[in-house]
């Protein structure tokens, strides 16, 4: 019975674990800048990669500065090569801390929404 | 009684039916699980999460040797517990579960059967993302009578309860490596139909019948954990590298008390811990803990408790992605 249960809970397990083209809410896979990372050189985009595809609706990228002012060309937007990216491009950047803030809608219409910072060395 | 808080309503399975399809094709963004801003709470392992949600608990298996009571031995109980829960508004859901007993005591033949059914309403009705903090308010209904004979109890036992959780995404950068913990925690009271119960004994040699009276207890129950999400660590505070499996891991520390309020063990309490993991998917989560007695009272032996939950509104979003009837644009 034991044994039973165990072999149930693994093919369960795998059966979660399976990959999925779409359809699941969209979280932060990976990010370029890297998540709380310091770079020395200004990034000229930042591009974030998702578990999911996103929708273009709802779905947008902010960046800041340590005032709150924004640093990004408001161009952020799903990649149409990838849906499961998004990119913004970036005004020159002084060294600094900056926060990216980020709002995704899955093609399953579920939100999600996260932020972090990315340090430019002086 | 089970420490996880089922809450549901068993005809709303045909209103579902006939609801879903009607919001099909709706397009507007969804709220699902347990997101709260940037935080997501996965269920518990040894009770729920506070949010509403279109969820299923199959099974969450348990094996632990409980001690005796009076003239009743030591036994080892292994559960299969199972919970399908609906929301039916936005901030409302209903949800029905029962569990599968095998009880072994030595020198006695396996008893097996299932326990109550048991139906849940919960209410979540305070939801504040920048905080990342959540509380929903619910009753557990306990149907008497519905399990099998010697396993389930023969009193309908009425708990309501609160649940609440907090993410600490909001401490200072100074302290930024704090910031994917969590804690939720609930507590419950369970009042029993009727304060007392009639129980009779023949004896095989007589055949005299004697009767006595026992006390259904009303127990408060309360639970808590404390969690560390690597997956909100790796999206929101600092990316350590980590990769599959590692990076959807949230090791959890669970606690379960429970104490009479009246009745033979009036204000005796016990209890466990439970350490343990959780890694979360797309489409549901695994958890496996130890479950550990805190007193002698709870139990001597160490048990072990595993999950597996699905999370139906994103394994079939069309049907179960949406509650039923929508009360916000």
């Amino acid at each position: 019975m034991m044994r039973f249960a165990a072999l149930c809970f693994l093919l369960a397990a795998a059966l979660l674990a399976r990959p999925s083209p779409a359809g699941a809410h969209a979280e932060l896979d990976r990010a370029v800048p890297a998540v709380g990372s310091t770079v020395s050189a200004a990034p000229r985009e930042v591009v974030l990669t998702f578990t999911d595809q996103l929708e273009s609706l709802f779905t947008r990228v902010e960046v800041t500065d340590s005032a709150g002012k924004r640093v990004d060309n408001g161009d952020g937007k799903p990649d149409p090569a990838d849906r499961s990216r998004m990119r913004v491009t970036l005004k020159p950047l002084a060294p600094g801390t900056y926060r990216v803030n980020w709002y995704a809608l899955s093609s399953d219409t579920h939100r999600t929404e996260g932020d972090f910072t990315f340090t430019v060395k002086p | 009684m089970r420490t996880r808080f089922s809450v549901s309503m068993r005809g709303t399975l045909a209103l579902a039916a006939a609801g879903a399809a009607a919001l099909v094709f709706t397009a507007a963004p969804a709220d699902a699980h347990c997101f709260v801003g940037k935080r997501f709470f996965p269920a518990g392992i040894s009770f729920d999460d506070p949010c509403v949600a279109d969820e299923l608990s199959a099974p969450v298996f348990s094996h632990i040797k409980e001690p005796g009571e009076e003239d009743e031995p030591a036994r080892k109980r292994t559960s299969f517990e199972f919970e399908f829960s609906k929301r039916i508004f936005e901030d409302f859901a209903v949800s029905v579960g029962t569990a599968y007993n095998i009880l072994k005591a030595r020198g006695e033949d396996r008893r097996t059967g299932w326990e109550n059914l048991e139906l849940g309403f919960r209410y979540q009705f305070l939801t504040l993302p920048k905080s990342e903090f959540v509380a929903s308010a619910g009753l557990s209904i306990e149907l008497g009578r519905t399990g099998t004979n010697g396993i389930g109890e023969h009193v309908t036992v009425f708990t309501p309860n609160l649940l609440v959780g907090k993410g600490f995404g909001d401490l200072p950068d100074s302290v930024a490596l704090l910031r994917p913990i969590a804690v939720t925690g609930s507590i419950g009271y369970a009042i029993p139909q009727y304060r007392t119960s009639l129980t009779s004994e023949t004896d095989e040699d007589t055949g005299e019948v004697t009767f006595s009276r026992a006390i259904n207890p009303r127990v408060l129950q309360w639970n808590f954990s404390i969690q560390y999400s690597i997956p909100y660590l790796q999206a929101n505070v600092r990316d350590v590298g980590l990769e599959a499996p590692f990076n959807r891991l949230v090791p959890v520390l669970e606690f379960n008390f429970e104490m009479p309020t009246n009745g033979p063990d009036r204000n005796r309490v016990t209890g466990k811990v439970l350490p343990g993991l959780i890694w979360t998917s797309k489409y549901g989560q695994v958890g496996v803990a130890a479950i550990i007695p805190i007193n002698s009272r709870t139990g001597d032996n160490v048990g072990v408790i595993a999950q597996l939950h699905f999370y139906l509104d994103d394994i079939a979003p069309s049907v179960f992605g949406k509650p039923l009837f929508r009360t916000r644009p």
